[in-house]
C-alpha cells in the first residue's frame, strides 16, 4: 500500500479550514442567543448610558455587519479589544495565560505520559495481584474530580505538612501541585489505554512471531509490541495536549494562577464577545492542529503501513 | 536538573517578581478589576483600586467615610448652595512631576459627559447646570455646563439645584482627574503601566487580566510624606477558600473579598475578624404589573410571612441586619421609616382578603398561582431563596413556589423585560444620602424593573432635590418611605454587612459604612 504523507498532510491541512470557519461562525452567533449582554449588571443604568456603551464597543450596528467587521479583523490578524478588559487586545490576554498555562500543562503531560505509560506497561504485564491493585488506582484517578483533589492536596501539602506553597504563581515551588494535581487524571487515561492496547498487542501474531524466533522479551515489549500499541494513545494525546495547555478553570481558580482556563468560562458568562471568540478560534485551532499532528504520526507509526 | 531550570525560566518570563518591601500590603479583592480609567469604572473593585492611584477632590474620612479634603485643599458654597468653590493644592503634582490643574477635573468630567460616553456615572451629577442637556446632545457647547475653572488651581461647580451629598459624591472613582496629553497620546492604552500618569498616594506598575495588581508608593503625591507603605498588591481570588488559605499561609494581609460560607460559624469567633454594616439592602423585586403581585395585599403577605431574623442567624449568618424597608441605617442625618415586621396570622389575613386559599377553605377563594423566584448562580443566594420557598409554605400553605436559578446575565436581562414574578436583586449605596437608595423607585428609574409607580412618592422625592433644610428633607424622605412600605414592590431580607479578615499588625483600615479605605492612611507595624 503505497501512502504519500506530504499529500495525505496537505490535504488535511486544507480541509481545516472550511471547518475551522464554520466553528467560528457558529460561535459567533450562537454567542449571541445568550440572554443579556456583556454589560447587563445588577445596576441597570440610564437607556442612553446603556446605548453609548454598546456604541462605543460597536455592539449598536446590525449583527451581519458586526459578523463581517469581525471575520474581516481576524484575516488582518487582530482579534479586536477585550470588552471586560478595554486596554487589552483579545491577542495579548490569551499569549499571556497562554504562556503561563503552556508551562503548567507541559510539565502536568509529562509527569502524566511518564507515569502513565510506565504504569500502564506494568500493568499488562503483569497478571497478578498486583494489575489489580493497579487498575483500581486507575478508575480513582479518572473518577476523583479536580474540584475534591485539589483541595486535598493543598491541604496536605500546603497546609498539614507546609512544604509547598498553598497557592500563587512565580517560582518553582508554585508549580509541583498544580501540575501533580493537573496530571493525575491523564495518567490515569494514559495507563488504562496503554495498559489495554499493550496486552491486545501482546497476543498478535508477529510479537508471538518474534519470540518464536528467539528475540529476548525485553526488546519484543519494548521494539515490536509497543509500537504498534501506541497508537490508541497517540489519538487520546492529541486532544489530550490541547486540553491540557490550555488550561483547567478550577485549577486556575483553586491555586490562583492566571491562565487561559478561566478566560474561557469567564468570558462567556461576562458575555465578553471578542475575548471568548478568541479563546474558542485558538482552542479550535490547537485542537484542529493536533488531530492533524496525531494523525500523521499515526500514519508514521504503524508498522503495518509503509510509505513513500 | 535542566529541565528545572528551563521551567523556571519559562515562569520568569512570564511572571513578574517583585522585590516584595516589607511595607507592602497585600489585599485580596473578590473579583478582577476591569479597568483602571476612571470613566470605565464600574464595579466597586474597580472603585477601589482606582482610588488609590488617583486623588479626588474630596477623598473619604477613613473612619466615618464621610468627605475630607483630598486634593482640593478647601471650598467655599453659596448661601444658596448652588455654587462650590474648589481651590487645589499648589503642591498637588502628577506622578510625572508636573502640577495638578483644576483643567484636568474639567477634562475629566467632560469626558464622562460626552454624549457618546460609556460612563456608568454620568447621570449623578445631572445637577450641575445644563450637566444633563450636554450630556443628551441638546447643548453642543460645552463651556455652558457648570464647570469652571479660574486660573490654574480653583474649580468652580454650579448647580441647577441644591445637592447635599455633591461633596460626597466627588470622592467617586468616577470623579477623578486625567491628563489630556496622556490620554491623547496612547488612546486605550494610557492605562498601562507604563504609560500611566496617576495624582494617587500610588502608582501602578504591574497589571494583567486574572493577576496581580501592583502597586508603588507615588514619590510626587503631595502627602507622600505622609503615607507609610511602600506599596499595595492587590490579589483578585474568585476562590474563597483559597483566599482563606492565602492569608493563613500569610500570603495576605487582608481578605476583603468574600469568606467562605460554609466556615463563617467558625471565622466569626477568630480574633482578626471584622464585622461592620455596609450600606446596602437584599431584597427580591415583585412584577406587580402581572399577577398574582399586582395586588399589594398578596406583597405585603408575603413579606409579613418571612422570619428574617431566622434567615440571618441560621442561613446566611453574617451578622447582617434584618430588612423591613429599603433604606439601611447609617446615614448621619436620617432615620429610617420601618416597614411591617414578621406576622404570619396577618400575612394569611391578608392573602385571604386577597381573595386568594392560602392551606384555608374559605368559599369562593382562588388558587394561589405558581410562582417562580429567580436568583443568580451562588451558593448563598440558593440558600436564601430556598429558605423563603419553605418559609411561604410554612406560614401561607403555598405548596407551588418554585425557585430558579440562571446566570447572572440572564436574570439581569429578565429582570430588564419584566420576564419575571419575583427576582432576587441588591442594592448597594453610592453616597451618604437617602436618595441612592429611594432613587431607585421614581416611576420611569431604570433600576426599578418593578413596573411600580406612585405619583405621591415621585412628588416627595422631587422636593427633596430643591430642599435645603436636612431635617426638611428627612420628613419628606420618610413619608417617600411610608408610601414604599405599604404598597411593598419589593421583598425586603437584610442589610448587608461586610466581613473581612485583617492581620493584626494593618494599622489605620477602619470599617466604615460605605467600605472605603483609602490606604495612604495605612501602615504595617512589625
Amino acid at each position: 500500500m503505497r501512502f504519500n504523507i506530504y499529500k495525505y498532510s496537505l490535504r488535511r491541512l486544507l480541509g481545516i479550514i472550511p471547518v475551522f470557519l464554520i466553528i467560528v461562525t457558529a460561535s459567533f452567533f450562537l454567542m449571541r442567543l445568550a440572554p443579556g449582554g456583556p454589560f447587563d449588571s445588577e445596576r441597570v443604568f440610564p437607556p442612553e448610558v446603556q446605548r453609548n456603551v454598546d456604541e462605543y464597543y460597536g455592539l449598536k450596528d446590525p449583527v451581519l455587519v458586526q459578523y463581517l467587521s469581525y471575520m474581516t479583523g481576524i484575516f488582518k490578524g487582530t482579534l479586536g479589544y477585550s470588552f471586560t478588559y478595554p486596554d487589552k487586545t483579545v491577542g495579548e490576554i490569551i499569549v499571556r495565560s497562554l504562556g503561563i498555562s503552556f508551562v503548567l500543562g507541559i510539565t502536568a503531560f509529562f509527569i502524566a505520559l511518564l507515569f502513565g505509560t510506565a504504569l500502564g506497561v506494568a500493568s499488562a504485564l503483569r497478571k497478578n495481584r498486583l494489575a489489580g491493585l493497579l487498575d483500581s488506582f486507575f478508575v480513582l484517578g479518572v473518577s476523583i474530580p479536580n474540584i475534591v483533589l485539589c483541595p486535598v492536596a493543598v491541604f496536605v501539602f500546603g497546609i498539614w505538612l507546609s512544604v509547598l506553597p498553598v497557592a500563587g504563581w512565580g517560582s518553582f515551588s508554585n508549580l509541583i501541585l498544580p501540575s501533580l494535581t493537573l496530571s493525575v487524571v491523564y495518567a490515569a487515561f494514559i495507563a488504562r489505554i496503554t495498559k489495554a492496547s499493550l496486552s491486545e498487542v501482546l497476543e498478535k501474531d508477529y510479537v508471538k512471531a518474534a519470540r518464536a524466533m528467539g528475540v529476548k522479551e525485553g526488546k519484543v515489549v519494548l521494539k515490536y509490541a509497543l509500537r504498534g500499541s501506541l497508537l490508541p494513545v497517540i489519538s487520546y494525546l492529541a486532544p489530550a495536549f490541547a486540553g491540557i495547555i490550555t488550561g483547567s478553570l478550577v485549577i486556575e481558580r483553586i491555586f490562583f494562577i492566571p491562565g487561559l482556563g478561566q478566560h474561557f468560562v469567564q468570558a462567556a458568562l461576562n458575555r465578553d464577545y471578542p475575548l471568548a471568540l478568541g479563546t474558542v478560534i485558538f482552542y479550535s485551532t490547537v485542537l484542529l492542529l493536533l488531530n492533524l499532528l496525531a494523525d500523521i504520526i499515526y500514519a508514521l507509526v504503524d508498522p503495518r503501513i509503509s510509505y513513500e | 536538573m535542566r529541565l528545572a531550570r528551563l521551567l523556571a525560566v519559562a515562569m520568569v518570563l512570564f511572571t513578574v517578581r517583585c522585590e516584595a518591601s516589607d511595607s507592602a500590603i497585600r489585599i485580596s479583592l473578590a473579583t478582577d478589576v476591569e479597568s483602571l480609567d476612571p470613566l470605565l469604572s464600574r464595579t466597586t473593585e474597580d472603585g477601589d483600586v482606582i482610588e488609590q492611584i488617583f486623588e479626588t477632590l474630596t477623598i473619604y474620612d477613613p473612619k466615618k467615610a464621610t468627605p475630607i479634603p483630598g486634593t482640593a485643599e478647601r471650598w467655599e458654597i453659596s448661601k444658596d448652595l448652588k455654587t462650590y468653590t474648589f481651590h487645589i493644592r499648589q503642591n498637588a503634582k502628577w506622578s510625572d512631576g508636573k502640577r495638578v490643574m483644576a483643567k484636568d477635573f474639567l477634562y475629566a468630567w467632560k469626558r464622562m459627559l460626552e454624549p457618546e460616553s460609556p460612563s456608568s456615572w454620568a447621570y449623578q451629577v445631572f445637577a450641575i447646570r445644563n450637566a444633563r442637556d450636554y450630556y443628551e446632545g441638546k447643548l453642543g457647547d460645552f463651556s455652558k455646563v457648570g464647570i469652571q475653572t479660574v486660573g490654574d488651581d480653583i474649580l468652580r461647580i454650579e448647580l441647577a439645584e441644591p445637592m447635599p451629598y455633591l461633596l460626597g459624591w466627588l470622592s467617586h472613582s468616577s470623579m477623578a482627574p486625567v491628563r489630556q496629553d496622556i490620554i491623547e497620546k496612547f488612546g486605550r492604552d494610557w492605562t498601562r503601566p507604563s504609560n500611566i500618569v496617576s495624582n494617587g498616594a500610588f502608582v501602578p506598575v504591574f497589571r494583567e487580566p486574572k493577576d496581580k495588581i501592583i502597586l508603588k508608593k507615588n514619590p510626587f503625591y503631595w502627602d507622600s510624606g505622609n503615607v507609610r507603605l511602600d506599596g499595595v498588591t492587590f490579589y483578585p481570588i474568585e476562590n474563597e477558600n483559597t483566599a482563606l488559605a492565602m492569608y493563613d499561609d500569610g500570603q495576605l494581609d487582608i481578605i476583603a473579598g468574600s469568606l467562605p460560607v460554609t466556615k463563617l460559624e467558625i471565622l466569626k469567633k477568630r480574633k482578626d475578624i471584622v464585622i461592620a454594616n455596609y450600606l446596602g439592602v437584599y431584597f427580591y423585586r415583585f412584577n406587580t404589573a402581572k399577577e398574582p403581585f399586582k395586588d399589594p395585599l398578596v406583597r405585603r403577605a408575603f413579606n409579613l410571612a418571612l422570619d428574617k431574623r431566622t434567615i440571618v442567624e441560621k442561613v446566611t449568618k453574617g451578622g447582617q441586619v434584618p430588612a423591613t424597608n429599603f433604606v439601611p441605617d447609617g446615614i448621619a442625618s436620617y432615620r429610617p421609616r420601618m416597614g411591617e415586621t414578621y406576622d404570619p396570622s396577618k400575612a394569611k389575613k391578608l392573602l385571604a382578603k386577597a381573595g386568594y386559599c392560602a392551606g384555608q377553605n374559605t368559599p369562593g377563594c382562588n388558587e394561589f398561582p405558581r410562582v417562580e423566584i429567580l436568583f443568580n448562580t451562588t451558593a448563598n443566594h440558593k440558600a436564601i431563596a430556598e429558605a423563603v420557598q419553605a418559609m411561604l409554605k410554612a406560614s401561607l400553605g403555598l405548596d407551588n413556589i418554585e425557585i430558579v436559578n440562571v446566570d447572572m446575565k440572564t436574570l439581569s436581562a429578565k429582570a430588564k423585560s419584566g420576564e419575571f414574578q419575583m427576582a432576587r436583586g441588591s442594592w448597594i449605596g453610592d453616597y451618604l444620602d437617602p436618595l441612592t437608595f429611594l432613587g431607585v423607585w421614581v416611576s420611569g428609574s431604570g433600576n426599578n424593573m418593578t413596573g411600580w409607580k406612585n405619583a405621591d412618592f415621585d412628588l416627595l422625592i422631587r422636593g427633596t432635590d430643591s430642599t435645603v433644610d436636612l431635617k426638611k428633607r428627612a420628613e419628606l424622605f420618610n413619608e417617600a418611605e411610608e408610601i414604599l412600605n405599604r404598597d411593598q414592590p419589593f421583598l425586603p431580607i437584610y442589610f448587608f454587612t461586610r466581613l473581612y479578615l485583617k492581620k493584626d499588625h494593618v494599622r489605620g483600615h477602619h470599617p466604615n459604612i460605605l467600605d472605603k479605605h483609602p490606604l495612604k492612611f495605612v501602615s504595617l507595624s512589625k
